[in-house]
């Protein structure tokens, strides 16, 4: 084959041109350590790592709601663990003063205590945890108890997070059938009734307000089972959108990512081949007649 | 047969040794001028036989060319130039679907939503929930005029290209007359056609054309087989390009048999061909598909949001305000004026009685990112967004790739014409060399014939 000079020059600028190319994106890809940066690098690896990305941020956003799950649950849980102690020492106090031995005074120092303890329930019965009075349901805004009378002003709803697409779990438990407001057995009012039983040295008063006693701590108890197996339920939630992230950064790694060590040996390639290249266009024009003169 | 036609020998050998150094430096200084055609002296021997010949005659000089390879050339240039442009003016396209921008941003208001559904009280989650909302509508608005000026950039460059062609072609008819009046001696008008041919060969990098020699050595140039650009009469057709009325897509128009022919259609190659298939290919899925997200993302949120109930126990409050179809939606959409600055409107409540810890809503609202609410039903909004993004790649993938190949089909047929018709610059000066050598003996011919001469002068004496 006859070959021109302009040949020659277009073979070597073409060389230098396309090796140059070559490293550009080898050294974007080994300084980004990312294979797909556009869609046109790959566009279905691009298209998956995009939905890996969504998956993620929805696992991601779904771990913050199960924290704040958790934390709710467990501020309520704490209150009513106080309000259970307090139950308890109401009861002990109902169970000693029901005995005949003790005189009207005694009564009376115990039932400023109940009432004490009672002030210390309607407390609880109000704990604000991030900003949210737990016990109100959907009203959280203000205290849903009043501190004298024991009124309910939420609305006993149970509100809803979404832990993972489609699954919702209930968070806290409702103020109204916990503390008795308007079904099962009022707390305040069990406590006002052995308060005013012992004021007024009523032994059988006394007495007979045990059962109350019994009750409302069986119905704090239950909420305390509901809201443990809630605060396990956010628990596996958050565990399980670590793992949904941590498997969704795996996934989009392998498709957009580059190993590192091929990332550098692409990279050296594409200099040898960029420096042999330039070598070759070095050396033209090639002694020729011209040259020979 | 005399002393005097050997001094005639030498002297025409002198002529055409002077003319062939000619020739070859001619070559040689235009080893790096585009579109030089090598040339190769021709000469032939002067008789009469019968007085033993007269020497060497330079005839002139011919360009070492071959016709089917110069075809050839056109059709790859024609195929490089489509695909060339048919990538850059898609690559800005790759950027918008890249992963940032809508994607994250759908992600985010995911996210902010989500806040605003653990936190429907608080304040600064519904702010949040605000902002990200006004940056996803910002960046559909952004990605929806990007794909518009990549419109109306492959519609100005489809006009700057038909200017040129029309030059050029203008060039090419007046070099054709030039040609045949200079030709008329038999002489080939070799730079003139150089010069001819270069412009072909441009013109077809811009749109498909065959060219055909006339016996004058003019050419008629005709497009995709069907409209003469320039004439067997040597005249040039220029092609029109104007706006279309109705979507002012640049449109190309020629006169044909008198009638004025749209003929953007068949511009199926070279740069125009290129830029028109990018236009209403993958620029045009890009704007539709943008379009259509922006406009089921707006469409999806606002019913939604308009179904709950705000802070103040508001309720219809829209999340976005965007055109009312999907036509244009990408650049209309943006966060309602009757929400912006003011996050009690976010409706996360279900029922104004249960203020302001319902979060029923919100959780309806946040169940939209896992919603197949989008093309058509069969997509979230995310899914749809990476596989538009999947769409569009594929046309940019395709597009370089393309480029890539038609340009070494390109490089390849250009080596063999440049084997054919380039300048080596070592065979130049073997020629120069050859009539050096040509030129010296010439020279010494008529020394010889002096010295003839002289002694036959010296007879006399």
């Amino acid at each position: 084959m006859r070959v021109s000079d302009g040949m020659l020059h277009d073979m070597a600028q073409r060389g230098i041109e396309r090796a140059r190319e070559k490293a550009a994106s080898a050294s974007a890809a080994a300084s980004t350590g990312l294979r797909v940066q556009k869609p046109s690098d790959d566009p279905v690896a691009h298209a998956l790592a995009r939905r890996e990305s969504a998956r993620e941020s929805t696992a991601r956003s779904s771990e913050r709601t199960a924290d704040h799950g958790l934390s709710l649950t467990a501020g309520a849980e704490g209150a009513l663990a106080g309000v259970t102690d307090a139950l308890a020492r109401a009861r002990e106090l109902g169970v000693q003063l029901a005995n005949g031995t003790f005189t009207a005074e005694d009564r009376a120092a115990a039932a400023y205590e109940v009432r004490e303890l009672r002030k210390e329930v309607a407390s609880l019965a109000n704990t604000e945890v991030e900003g949210v009075h737990v016990f109100a349901g959907y009203r959280d805004a203000a205290p849903p108890f009043d501190e004298v009378t024991g009124a309910y002003s939420g609305d006993g709803a149970v509100r809803q997070l979404e832990v993972a697409p489609y699954l919702r779990f209930p968070v806290g438990v409702s103020g109204a059938t916990t503390f008795g407001a308007g079904t099962g057995t009022d707390v305040f009012a069990t406590l006002d009734a052995m308060a005013t039983a012992l004021d007024t040295n009523d032994v059988a008063g006394v007495r007979a307000s045990l059962d109350g006693l019994d009750a409302s701590a069986t119905q704090i108890l239950d909420a305390r089972a509901e809201l443990g197996s809630q605060m396990r339920g956010f628990e596996g939630a958050r565990s399980a959108a670590q793992i949904a992230q941590d498997r969704g950064a795996a996934t989009r790694a392998q498709l957009v990512e580059i190993d590192p060590y091929r990332a550098f040996s692409d990279l050296a390639n594409a200099e040898r081949a960029l420096e042999a290249s330039v070598a070759v266009a070095a050396r033209l024009p090639f002694a020729g007649l011209l040259g020979a003169r | 047969m005399s002393v005097m036609s050997l001094l005639n020998v030498g002297a025409n050998g002198m002529a055409a040794g002077t003319f062939g150094a000619n020739v070859a430096s001619h070559g040689a200084s235009n080893v790096a001028t585009e579109g030089y055609t090598r040339r190769v002296a021709t000469q032939v021997p002067l008789g009469p036989a019968p007085a033993g010949g007269n020497g060497a005659q330079a005839t002139g000089m011919k360009r070492s060319i071959d016709p089917f390879v110069e075809k050839r050339l056109l059709g790859v240039r024609t195929s490089a130039g489509e695909a060339a442009a048919r990538a850059d003016a898609l690559v800005t396209l790759d950027d918008i679907f890249a992963d940032s921008g809508i994607g994250t941003q759908l992600d985010e208001l995911e996210a902010a939503v989500a806040d605003v559904a653990a936190r429907p009280g608080e304040i600064a989650a519904r702010t949040v929930a605000l902002s990200a909302a006004d940056s996803l509508a910002r960046s559909l608005a952004d990605a929806g005029s990007r794909v518009a000026e990549a419109r109306s950039d492959a519609n100005g460059r489809i006009r700057a290209e038909v200017g040129t062609i029309n030059q050029r072609i203008t060039q090419i008819a007046q070099l054709g007359q030039e040609i045949a009046r200079s030709e008329v001696d038999g002489r080939e008008a070799s730079d003139l056609r150089d010069r001819r041919d270069q412009l072909v060969r441009d013109v077809a990098t811009q749109i498909p054309v065959t060219a055909v020699q006339q016996s004058d050595g003019q050419i008629s140039l005709i497009f995709n087989g069907r409209t003469e650009l320039v004439s067997r009469d040597g005249k040039a057709h220029l092609l029109t390009a104007s706006p279309d009325p109705a979507t002012g897509d640049t449109r190309i128009t020629a006169i044909e048999a008198g009638a004025t022919v749209d003929i953007t259609r068949y511009a199926q190659g070279g740069t125009v061909g290129g830029l028109v298939a990018a236009r209403d290919g993958a620029i045009t899925t890009a704007a539709k598909r943008i379009d259509q997200l922006a406009f089921d993302i707006a469409t999806a949120y606002n019913a939604a949001h308009g179904a709950g109930t705000d802070l103040d126990g508001g309720t219809g409050t829209p999340l976005f305000d965007v055109s009312a179809t999907a036509a244009g939606a990408a650049q209309s959409i943006k966060l309602s004026a009757s929400i912006a600055g003011q996050p009690r409107k976010i409706a996360a409540a279900q029922d104004a009685v249960s203020l302001p810890g319902d979060n029923r809503n919100a959780l309806a609202l946040r169940a939209l990112a896992t919603t197949r609410f989008a093309s058509a039903g069969t997509r979230t909004a995310n899914e749809a967004f990476a596989d538009a993004g999947a769409e569009i790649g594929t046309a940019v993938m395709t597009a370089t790739s393309d480029r890539a190949h038609t340009d070494d089909a390109k490089v390849q047929v250009e080596s063999l014409r440049a084997s054919i018709s380039g300048v080596s610059l070592d065979e130049e000066m073997m020629n120069l060399t050859r009539y050096q050598r040509a030129y010296q003996a010439s020279l010494e011919v008529v020394r010889v014939a002096d010295e003839m001469l002289g002694s036959l002068l010296a007879l006399r004496r």
